[in-house]
């Protein structure tokens, strides 16, 4: 049963990644879009041809991307899907791992929520934080101090979920006064000012007696969702409301980009050329008028297999999966919920990490969803900008100040979301729980996964974070000859550290970046040692 | 490195020294007027006096690799790690020079601390440039990389040294290559023999280093680059030379730093250099950053105003203290004491 369950969960996953093709292409190029994607299906059989036949393998290196192009120019950018989809999928992964790895699981996801939003401040406004794990610390003991633990000042006395909001509140109002006085400096300070500032904060949270010294705080109530008066009929209308409203937002925007490209087609002349026998509810229109109304959604979806068949085949099983998805939730409110009268309890346990994740994946998609509508918004360009030039941006009119400070307090609040589940998880917070390091490795996430890419963090985060958790077995020993001994999971950090260096030498984007990235981070100039740019070399170079 | 701009750059060295002195006078008059605990005054502006070279002369690294490049360079922190780590090892495990020495003998150590201890770091800095560094430079990456690749440098020189081969995560003690003789009473506080060696080479070096930049051709070729890289360049300035030098010169006050830390402070251990390189480059902003001077300057008012301050509010509260004050420098006067146009952009 659980390999059915794995391999629709494949399916699906393989959807979503394809699913993502679009915004890989507008910000990256057709090739880079092309080249990733072949990277992620394809290589192992043409490296292989290429070493047995060199020939061969360019000419179908050159189909496989002609095929990709086409299928990814073919794809509907269906937001509210897309993001459905990554959250179950998310959400899943915890269904798939032994207990023990469950927890793994959600420690690399406090830490991912973090280096998204890093990926925001490094990434989106090129502003360099090495201080991260401060907001962190800051939203965490938020929550100490809210609740009903052992500090010995408590502003007020608050049920988890209501302190929430305040822990980010809170993390955003520290960034913003971090940010004020030193966004005006120059990106090298601005690294070692927030620096000082965690060690400031860490430091003064072991110096303050209110929250216990380096004892910290403990006590901290999981966030058990007991909505007193709230009965489970309400609960289940509003998941009713909200099956039925996925569903429709689903179908919405898809019919919405069909119309679309109907109409797209008609102006470039291209019609729908084979009628489909007794379609989908209504004739098939004629040619002029095929964009207006119910025959412009059916050739507009009609027109998806014709582009590319395998675009087409996975857009409507997105769609499928979506309405499947709601209807599944709408029944289950229905069934389960509004029939019975009980108080709703949800209780997270500390020994339950499956919870914590699911709430962790909401976040993540939440997060992921803003921070996407951010990017292609006026304040994301604001940021492209300011990152590629800020003198250039500041002639043009942008407040580089304003924006600079928008990103640093959007990247703090995500912090302080994630401490927030950490100190409801744990349960305690004391100074030791965020050492320096912590802010590096973070960093170090969003830098091997990609500056820039909100997936590239949460892929850097299962790096750096979750990868030496999963191999700490074989990391036990120690590896090296007599007295070269190397520990690899305490060493692991000094990789990390030389991973960095290389990687800006030889991949500035990270693992998961565009060629625009990776020339921006990485120069464009091939300089010989007379400092003379070699036309040549900037033209045969991969851009 | 001095340049026109700032209201407190002086060419000469007496206006320098006097700004020294002030500053000197200022901390003593404010400190001993200051009314908790005044018995722990003197002790605490001795050892702010000597952490202060001490963190000057790291200080050095930072603002002359920034002078010249404009980047921070992130790693220094192991660079000085590595100068006393070099000592512990060639003392300790090597030569077993590990009981004190006396007399002509005692001075062959130390200067043989001084050099080995400058050689490594030195030459692990030029390493560092060619690896990291050079390659960036080479393809005119953005300065983020840059930075990127300097943290990363700095955290795997130091962790590589936590691994059990190398220095492990414990402490250790330096060599004990000089008896502890009290040599002088200041302020009511003993000096040993360790702190004024400390404070006579720090001195030394500075003033060699000035001379150095002023009056040879090498030194001149370093203030060119770091005035305008490209026109130097035209000048026929070997620019890359230049760097590697740079950067071999802060890496030996930076090994030099490592070294007279350990014989004052006596330990050494893998994550020696990072609070001080944090507030070594606080230090070199003080002062302004590119400044040659102004890194003397800085590093000794920052261990002056830190300790001292300590009277009143508890020793826990000195790294806190430290910051801030880079903290307010950026903020109130970036240029630092000595001025160097280095705001915004």
């Amino acid at each position: 049963m659980t390999w059915v369950i794995f391999g629709l969960w494949a399916a699906a996953l393989a959807v979503l990644v394809l699913h993502t093709l679009p915004s890989w292409e507008r910000r990256g190029g057709k090739r880079g879009a092309a080249v990733t994607t072949v990277l992620l299906l394809g290589l192992i059989g043409v490296v292989i041809l290429e070493v047995v036949d060199p020939k061969k393998a360019s000419a179908w290196w050159a189909r496989v991307r002609d095929f990709f192009q086409r299928f990814s120019r073919g794809f509907d950018n269906v937001g509210g899907t897309r993001f459905v989809i990554s959250g179950l999928l998310l959400a899943s992964i915890a269904l798939f791992l032994d207990p023990g790895k469950d927890e793994v699981l959600v420690r690399t996801g406090f830490y991912a929520l973090a280096a998204l939003g890093l990926n925001v401040v490094v990434g989106l406004a090129g502003l360099l934080d090495l201080g991260y794990v401060a907001f962190f610390m800051i939203g965490a003991y938020t929550v100490g101090m809210l609740t009903e633990s052992n500090a010995t000042v408590h502003p007020a006395i608050l049920a988890p979920w209501i302190i929430l909001p305040i822990a980010i509140g809170v993390a955003m109002l520290m960034g913003l006064l971090l940010g004020t006085p030193t966004l005006r400096l120059r990106g090298d300070y601005l690294a070692i000012v927030t620096l000082g500032f965690h060690e400031i904060t860490r430091q003064s949270a072991k110096n303050i007696n209110a929250v216990n010294g380096s004892r910290g705080l403990v006590g901290i109530p999981h966030p058990d969702i007991t909505l007193a008066g709230l009965s489970l009929r309400l609960a289940g209308l509003i998941l009713l409301l909200a099956g039925l409203g996925i569903i429709a937002t689903a179908w919405i925007n898809s019919m919405r980009a069909w119309r679309k490209q109907a109409s797209a087609r008609d102006a470039h002349g291209m019609g729908d050329p084979s009628p489909v026998p007794g379609g989908a509810g209504s004739a098939p229109a004629p040619q002029e008028g095929s964009s207006g109304g119910l025959g412009g959604i059916v050739s507009g979806f009609k027109g998806q297999f014709q582009r590319s068949l395998l675009a087409g085949v996975a857009n409507a099983i997105a769609l499928f999966l979506v309405t499947a998805i709601g209807l599944a939730t709408a029944v289950f409110a229905i069934t389960q919920l509004l029939l019975r009268g009980d108080a709703l309890v949800i209780e997270f346990g500390v020994l339950d990490p499956q919870k914590y994740w699911f709430v962790i994946a909401g976040f993540m998609v939440v997060a992921l969803y803003l921070i996407n509508q951010l990017k292609d918004s006026r304040i994301g360009r604001a940021w492209e900008a300011i990152r590629e030039d800020e003198v250039a941006a500041a002639t043009m009119g942008i407040p580089v100040v304003k924006y600079k400070l928008y990103a640093f307090a959007i990247g703090a609040s995500t912090s302080g979301l994630a401490g927030w589940v950490l100190a409801t998880k744990v349960g305690f917070v004391n100074p030791n729980t965020f050492p320096l390091l912590n802010s590096i490795l973070v960093l170090c996430a969003v830098v091997i996964g990609g500056i820039g890419s909100s997936v590239g963090a949460l892929v850097g985060a299962a790096v750096v974070f979750g990868l030496p958790e999963l191999l700490r077995d074989i990391g036990r020993e120690e590896i090296g000859i007599g007295a070269l001994q190397f520990n690899v999971l305490t060493g692991r950090i000094a990789i990390f550290g030389l991973i960095l260096v290389v990687m800006m030498i030889f991949r500035p984007g990270g693992l998961i970046s565009s060629a625009r990235r990776r020339a921006e981070l990485g120069g464009m100039h091939d300089m010989d040692d007379e400092g003379v740019t070699d036309p040549r070399t900037v033209e045969a170079r991969d851009g | 490195m001095a340049t026109t701009a700032g209201s407190l750059n002086t060419r000469s060295l007496v206006g320098y020294g006097a700004t020294a002195l002030g500053i000197f006078v200022a901390v003593w008059f404010i400190g001993s007027s200051l009314d908790c605990n005044t018995n722990l005054f003197g002790p605490l502006f001795v050892t702010g006096l000597i952490l202060g070279m001490i963190y000057a002369l790291i200080a050095l690294g930072y603002t002359m690799v920034y002078g010249v490049l404009k980047l921070i360079n992130f790693a220094h922190d192991g660079i000085f790690m590595i100068g006393a780590a070099s000592l512990f090892y060639l003392f300790g495990s090597w030569l077993g020079w590990d009981h004190p020495f006396t007399g002509i003998g005692l001075i062959l150590v130390l200067i043989v601390g001084f050099i080995a201890s400058g050689l490594a770091s030195g030459s692990a800095a030029v390493l560092l440039e060619r690896l990291a560094y050079r390659p960036l430079r080479r393809r005119g990456a953005a300065r983020l990389s840059f930075l990127i690749a300097a943290v990363g440098a700095s955290f795997f020189i130091t962790y590589l040294f936590q691994q059990k081969f190398l220095l492990g995560t414990q402490e250790h003690n330096f060599p004990a290559i000089m008896e502890t003789q009290r040599t002088l009473t200041f302020l009511g506080a003993q000096v040993n023999n360790r702190r004024v060696l400390a404070v006579l080479v720090a001195i030394g070096m500075f003033l060699f280093l000035d001379f150095f930049v002023r009056s040879t051709k090498t030194g001149r070729s370093i203030r060119a680059v770091a005035q305008d890289l490209d026109a130097a360049r035209l000048m026929g300035v070997n620019v890359d030379r230049v760097v590697a030098t740079t950067f071999f010169v802060g890496g030996f006050f930076g090994g030099v730093a490592g070294f007279l830390y350990g014989l004052v402070f006596s330990k050494v251990a893998w994550n020696l250099g990072f609070i001080p390189g944090i507030k070594a480059f606080t230090a070199a902003v003080l002062g302004g950053i590119g400044n040659i001077r102004g890194a003397l300057l800085g590093g000794v008012a920052l261990g002056l105003i830190e300790n001292v301050s300590t009277m009143c509010v508890g020793t826990e509260w000195k790294d806190p203290i430290a910051f801030s004050i880079l903290v307010l420098v950026l903020v109130f006067r970036p240029t630092g004491i000595m001025g160097e146009g280095l705001s915004a952009k």
